[in-house]
């Protein structure tokens, strides 16, 4: 029996720890909209790493302009340029600020608009894979915020809270394939279920003798208890109508720009 | 202990490599995947039974830092690394050849089995497979191209840092280098 387990203890441990990772898998799946302590705990630990990253980058950046400055510079010429230089960057800094209220303001002013209690969060890094369409803010549990909070920017819908760590929190986001929300076409109230393709969208169950028109405005629906109705999440593109079947295919581009994101509005639930 | 300190530096640069620096270099979504070539470099020249579990925490790692279900990427990484393991019994490891081909393959199976795992357990996944089939070709070149620098750098170190002389990698006198 010993001998027989030594010849092929290797097949017998591949199969242990397949099943193993299987069972692992299955399990993690019946808890799919939870956070564990394992992904709370990898949030947290690395936030700080990536944020540090953040701020090295920009500081090796100065270094490395700061010695090519100094090695192709005159002595004479040091101070006028300096001072040039400082003036250079406090402009460029003035101006970084300037875009960062304008974001802002617009952000502020949409939740206004749409009398909602929000909260501002970063974003700080996207999903390691390529498959996946995810994000990571900088707000947690710590500020309030829960799974399934609906994630917004003044363009329109972002996705939704994925997993939640104390002060750093997952967004799903609308073009993830995972991601399914109700929607509707503005103009004639269609309605159909938004599904992320990864760069797009398509919306699905859409009567076929609704009409829809390139260029018309997609928004929630109010159904399905997280966004609220009226949200813009995209404009169309292309609408397929085939020769039978109940639905057409209607291709939907997202009115946020979801490549590059700095700032996001994170819903709160209590004013559903 | 000094291996073991060297491939955790190693999966905390890919770490941030991967999560911060692709995103605001890359202008596409696209990124290489620097955890599948982690993996085949393990399937290649790593041990069998720690290898094995070092690629399921891999994986679970690689979950945590995507935005999937816990154990998926666990899972796949497993089944990759055996898949390799069994692969490359017969085929000359010394040269770099097979390793650029393990994870040109690695990146299809990869994809074969997110698609499959996701799909079929998991109600809403259907989308990923216009993703994912959409992705190969991009996916599999830079996979390619970040497989050739990592092998050049591996190479390169061995050859002329003290310290890195004991890292696994295929023979440098075959390489060339």
């Amino acid at each position: 029996m010993l001998d027989w387990f030594r010849k092929f203890r290797k097949i017998v441990f591949a199969a242990i720890l397949l099943v193993a990772a299987l069972l692992f898998y299955s399990y993690h799946l019946r808890y799919r909209d939870r956070t564990t302590l394992f992904e709370k705990t990898v949030l947290e630990f690395t936030a700080p790493l990536q944020k540090g990253a953040d701020y090295f980058l920009q500081a090796v950046a100065g270094w490395w302009d700061g010695y090519l400055w100094l090695v192709s510079t005159g002595e004479e010429n040091r101070l006028l340029k300096e001072e040039n230089r400082r003036l250079r960057a406090r402009l460029q800094e003035l101006e970084e600020v300037a875009l960062t209220n304008e974001r802002l303001q617009r952000l502020l002013e949409f939740r206004d608009r749409m009398q909602l209690s929000a909260l501002v969060a970063q974003v700080f890094a996207e999903d390691a894979t390529s498959w996946f369409r995810t994000v990571i803010i900088n707000k947690g549990s710590a500020d309030g915020v829960e799974e399934g909070m609906p994630v917004m920017v003044a363009e329109g819908v972002v996705g939704r809270i994925l997993r939640v760590a104390p002060h750093q929190s997952r967004v799903l986001l609308v073009t993830d394939p995972s991601s399914a929300l109700a929607a509707l076409v503005q103009k004639n109230r269609a309605r159909g279920i938004i599904r992320g393709q990864g760069g797009f969208l398509t919306m699905e169950f859409t009567l076929r003798q609704k009409e829809i028109q390139v260029g018309d405005l997609i928004v929630t629906s109010g159904g399905g208890g997280v966004f609220p109705g009226g949200l813009p999440i995209g404009t169309v593109v292309r609408v397929g109508r085939p020769s039978y079947g109940l639905f057409q295919s209607v291709t939907v581009v997202p009115t946020a720009d979801l490549f590059r994101m700095e700032e996001v509005l994170v819903l709160r639930r209590e004013d559903k | 202990m000094r291996r073991l300190a060297l491939l955790g530096l190693l999966i905390l640069a890919a770490v941030l490599v991967q999560t911060w620096l692709f995103p605001r270099l890359l202008p596409v979504s696209w990124k290489p995947d620097l955890f599948l070539i982690l993996v085949i470099y393990l399937a290649f020249f790593g041990p069998f039974f720690r290898g094995a579990l070092f690629c399921f925490a891999l994986g679970c790692l690689m979950d945590a830092f995507g935005g999937t279900v816990l154990g998926l990427y666990g899972l796949v990484f497993t089944v990759l690394f055996f898949t390799a393991r069994v692969l490359i019994v017969h085929i000359n490891i010394e040269t770099t050849f097979p390793f650029y081909y393990m994870v040109a393959l690695g990146t299809c199976l990869e994809l074969i089995l997110l698609a499959f795992f996701v799909i079929f357990f998991s109600p809403r996944g259907g989308g990923v497979w216009s993703l994912v089939t959409a992705g190969l070709f991009p996916q599999t070149g830079l996979n390619l191209l970040a497989a050739w620098a990592l092998m050049q750098g591996n190479l390169v170190l061995r050859r002329h840092v003290g310290w890195a002389a004991d890292l696994p990698g295929p023979s440098l006198e075959e390489s060339g280098i």
